[in-house]
């Protein structure tokens, strides 16, 4: 063993140059964005001192997608608004469908220094019996996107609008397929849901995630696919695949020309979303600091134009209490769903 | 080992005929695969069991094997309550001891800094996760 | 801006003193995590990403890093795979093969050179491929749905049987065997456990890296406790740590060869790079004037699969170039890291950000460039590290093992499983098993049963619509002829088959 340590020395060493060497870099960035902030007082601190330290941010999810991503732009953006006296702490304990890292977090202190997404997927793995824990188990800080669905086609397809579609799958039940990211997952309860109210069957193939869905529509293999806007927006722009319908209330500003399900005749509203929890019991008072941090970050124009414009999301902040108040009501509506909806059932 | 595996078959064969053989799409269900596999396993199993049975194998010094197996359960079953540094340390130590009959305080001091070094590298550096330590002895 | 002009601006950006540095850097932090067993340059990617993204540097110089963290952990895991017999991932399982029994040979320094010589010329054709012929690849791609997909993975386990060991019923059974651990944990395709047994533990299923650190290293491990200890993994001399001439000359074509399957296998969506490295591996014995000696430490053996799965990571970004949607796992970390550096990723990126797009495709090359500089000087010691007694270094690879281990899903549970597999192994070895068909199928039964399922989905459990997909049609009777095919050879020439498929294949 006389060449590994010395191995590990040299590594040593590089990684702290690597250290030393990126910092010149990250100088400069934020100091541009920082001009652009709006005049906001800096965020009082609680009786207690919250927050004293570096907030430790647990994304179970791997780096670069939705979660990750969100995250990523909330930290960035507090930074530029100074709502936080450090930058968080991120790590991306991805796996296990994402209950591996919120089972991480959960096992820390609910003292506001370890937070994690909170998502309808606690819910579905809940449902679904995947989940370590139950969905009760987590403080809900604040919600803060919403992530609507969309039936999407290849631009060739003969399917013009959403009652083609529709009116294809009544006449021959199962002869239209729909891609989508898995049994049980949002997409799945979602088709469901539009089965029942226009009487309708589809064949729904579940894939394994939503850019292998994109690859198999392009492709032809499926006729139709569920998608995010996120997801389809790229697509949308280079002409490959159109949108029939989204399952928002309204239009959405990045996508005005896409009709909603519900202007054309499916009164059908959902979406899903993604917030900030962490485990039960943080004390009131750090609750109403995260709560108004993040309030003011979703409030600004950085986050409008930075975030949610960029990745095609919609505004869906909702602060504690109400987003507490919200996961029951989702989860009393999804659970009576998978009563329900006999396409569910496997 | 064809004999083992060939009654893993006819295990999973009984398993899995619990499990749903169609979809409500039309397609396989669940149940499918593993019945297949379970039959592979059964009919390749028992086709090479015959040999099997006169295959014969010779041991060496299976007391170290079973040092090395045992180090590693003690491992496993005590890094949760002692934590990472104190549990890997005892066990590189305690292996390069009892493999070698020489020089062993300088082993252990080595083990000892491997370990340490090897955390410090690898989850300080470079961020990879370890196991935390309980007792705060790392920053 | 066609493909040249970018790729011409891409290497502009990407050539500064500071990016080469940043090259330099990511390439050395990328092989220390990648030699831990488990960790290959996806996982290592995936660690590294966010402290990369947390140093807040600019878009090109973070792909460039990233791009180097990812040959180095490659390398890495090449390294461990002819060090140690331990892949850094599914695809350089067969790397150990033949990289583990040269180093036992003394011939370590070679396979380690042959490594990195086989991912730079692999490279190296593959950014020319990128830049020619994708949009047609882009077509083939497309073509590969479900149906194709499942057909492929069928033909790549009966290639597989054909690989390893002396009987190919064993190389079946064990296949069968890793097929049925594919199916332990969720499935995909309904939400049903299956052999789970009330265990959340095994909800997830096993992991590869965990079974492949339990089947390859610690048996190997626990094979040489019970040999002896004294003696150093290496008794004879390191007589050269460079490839000799005979090398060179018997892997000019290996490497040609190799370096188009990977390409074009690296397209598809799927395990690209893994089966890329044991089809060609496969292609290389049936085409080589000595099959038997595969296994045994032949150089085709080790250049095969390393420029196969290096080029397979340049075809998997084709349909990332031409339609912004990742084929490979490599490709969807590429995707990720595209988006946190605030690009999104579309067909429309190489031709709105050719800058950007260009300067990734010329990161990747400089990555595996700098490689090629900085590990050549290391192989004498690496290939040195074999040099100390085993009992010394066997506690260390134990170390090494643990960390890694334990690093893929930060589970303690997965140390029980990597030792259970350990044990499972050394039985294995002594009655003749190979393990490398087990870890090679656990990675492709999942996706051939999906696959398969989702297929019969789309076509509403019509069986037949197999025969009706041509390219699906083509796969499965090449892989039934692969299985056959020796059988028939044996009837035509009339030998006496007492036990055909047990003994064929030497």
């Amino acid at each position: 063993m006389r060449l590994s340590p010395f191995a590990l020395l040299l590594a040593t060493l590089v990684t702290i140059t690597a250290c030393g060497g990126t910092a010149a870099p990250s100088g400069s960035a934020p100091s541009a964005a920082a001009s652009a902030t709006p005049t906001s007082t800096e965020l009082k601190k609680t009786a207690s001192g919250y927050p004293a330290r570096a907030i430790s941010f647990v994304v179970p999810y791997a780096a670069g997608g939705g979660s990750d991503i969100l995250i990523r732009s909330l930290d960035k953006i507090s930074q530029d608004l100074k709502v936080f006296p450090q930058p968080f702490t991120i790590s991306n304990v991805a796996g296990g469908s994402g209950f591996t890292g919120k089972q991480q977090a959960l096992s820390k202190p609910a003292d506001g220094y370890t937070l994690t997404i909170g998502d309808d997927s606690s819910i579905f793995g809940q449902l679904l019996g995947q989940a370590p824990m139950k969905y009760t188990e987590f403080t809900y800080v604040a919600r803060l996107v919403t992530d609507p669905n969309m039936v999407v086609v290849r631009t060739e397809s003969s399917l013009k609008t959403l009652k083609d579609w529709l009116d294809a799958a009544r006449a021959k039940p199962k002869g239209v397929s729909v891609g989508g990211t898995g049994i049980g997952n949002a997409d799945h309860v979602q088709l469901a849901n539009i089965e029942k109210q226009a009487g309708a069957s589809f064949n729904y193939v579940p894939f394994d995630s939503g850019g292998q869905v994109m690859t198999n529509l392009l492709g032809g293999k499926v006729d139709s696919a569920m998608a995010n806007p996120s997801e389809a927006y790229e697509q949308m722009r280079a002409g490959k695949v159109r949108a029939l319908g989204i399952t928002t209330d309204k239009r959405i500003s990045d996508l005005p020309d896409v009709p909603t399900l519900k202007e054309q005749g499916v009164d059908y509203v959902v979406a899903q979303f993604r917030g900030v929890a962490g485990p039960k019991g943080i004390p009131a008072d750090v609750v109403a600091y995260l709560e108004e941090a993040f309030r003011r970050v979703a409030k600004s124009e950085t986050w409008k134009t930075d975030y949610l414009a960029k990745y095609q999301q919609v505004d869906g902040y909702m602060g504690s209490a109400e987003f507490t108040a919200f996961m029951d009501v989702f989860f009393k509506e999804q659970e009576q769903a998978f009563k329900d909806l006999p396409s569910l059932k496997q | 080992m064809a004999v083992a595996l060939a009654l893993l078959g006819a295990f999973v064969l009984v398993e899995a005929s619990q499990l749903k053989m169609t979809s409500l799409g039309g397609g396989p269900g669940p149940g499918v695969f593993p019945v297949a596999l379970g039959v592979m396993l059964l009919g390749i199993g028992a086709r090479l069991a015959p040999a099997a049975l006169r295959e014969r194998t010779e041991f060496g010094h299976l007391r170290r094997v079973a040092v090395l197996i045992g180090a590693l359960a003690a491992y496993a079953a005590l890094l949760d309550r002692l934590g990472f540094v104190i549990t890997t340390s005892a066990t590189i130590v305690f292996l390069l001891v009892a493999f070698n009959p020489r020089r062993r305080p300088w082993l252990a001091a080595l083990g000892l800094a491997g370990s340490v070094g090897s955390y410090a590298l690898f989850s300080s550096f470079l961020k990879v996760q370890l196991p935390p330590d309980p007792w705060f002895l790392w920053p | 801006m066609d493909p040249v002009a970018g790729l011409g601006l891409g290497f502009q950006l990407a050539l500064t003193p500071t990016n080469l540095l940043f090259a330099l850097v990511g390439c050395l932090v990328g092989t220390a995590i990648g030699v831990l067993p488990g960790i290959g340059p996806v996982s290592g990617v995936a660690i590294l990403l966010p402290v990369i993204f947390a140093s807040r540097v600019d878009p090109t110089s973070g792909m460039i890093m990233l791009a180097a963290v990812y040959y180095g952990s490659q390398y890495g895991g090449s390294t461990t795979s002819i060090l140690i017999n331990t892949p850094g991932e599914s695809s350089s399982v067969m790397t150990c093969l033949d990289g583990y029994a040269m180093a036992k040979k003394g011939r370590a320094g070679p396979a380690l050179a042959m490594a990195a010589i086989a991912s730079f010329v692999a490279g190296t054709l593959a950014v020319l491929g990128l830049m020619l012929l994708a949009p047609p690849l882009t077509e083939f791609a497309l073509g590969f749905g479900p149906h194709e997909n499942a057909a492929l993975m069928v033909l790549g386990l009966t290639t597989l049987t054909r690989l390893a060991g002396k009987s190919v019923l064993k190389a079946l059974l064990m296949a069968a065997f890793g097929l049925l651990l594919g199916t332990v944990g969720i499935d995909s395709m309904s939400g049903t456990p299956r052999f789970t047994f009330g265990s959340g533990a095994l909800l997830n299923g096993f992991d590869f890296a965990v079974v492949a650190i339990g089947l390859f290293a610690f048996a190997e491990l626990l094979s040489n406790a019970e040999e002896s200890l004294d003696r150093p993994v290496i008794r004879t001399k390191l007589r050269d740590l460079w490839p000799t001439a005979a090398d060179w000359l018997a892997v000019r074509w290996t490497l040609l060869r190799a370096t188009v399957i990977g390409f074009l296998i690296g397209t598809l969506p799927g395990a690209g790079a893994t089966v890329a490295s044991f089809m060609a591996y496969a292609i290389e014995k049936r085409v080589s004037k000595h099959p038997e000696l595969f296994g045994t430490g032949v150089i085709e053996g080790v250049a095969a699969p390393e420029a196969a799965n290096n080029s397979a990571t340049g075809g998997a970004m084709v349909p990332l170039l031409t339609l912004g949607l990742p084929s490979s796992a490599t490709a969807a970390i590429l995707l990720g890291a595209i988006n946190i550096f605030g690009y999104r990723p579309g067909p429309l990126l190489a031709i709105e950000h050719p800058d950007f797009f260009w300067g990734v495709v010329a990161s990747m090359y400089i990555g595996n460039v700098m490689l090629l500089i900085l590990n050549l000087p290391l192989v004498g010691v690496w290939a040195s590290i074999l040099r100390i007694p085993y009992g010394i270094l066997l506690p260390f690879i134990v170390l090494f093992t643990l960390i890694g281990t334990y690093a893929i899903n930060n589970d303690i549970f997965d140390i029980w499983v990597m030792v259970a597999f350990g044990v499972l192994g050394w039985i294995m070895r002594k009655f003749d098993y190979p393990a490398a068909p087990v870890v090679l199928a656990l990675v492709l039964g999942p996706q051939l049963e999906t696959n398969f399922r989702r297929a019969l989905t789309i076509s509403q459990g019509d069986y037949t619509s197999f025969l009706v997909h041509p390219i699906a049609a083509t796969l499965l009777v090449l892989a039934v002829l692969s299985l056959v095919w020796p059988i028939l050879v044996r009837l035509v020439r009339g030998r006496p088959t007492e036990v055909p498929i047990a003994v064929e294949e030497a």
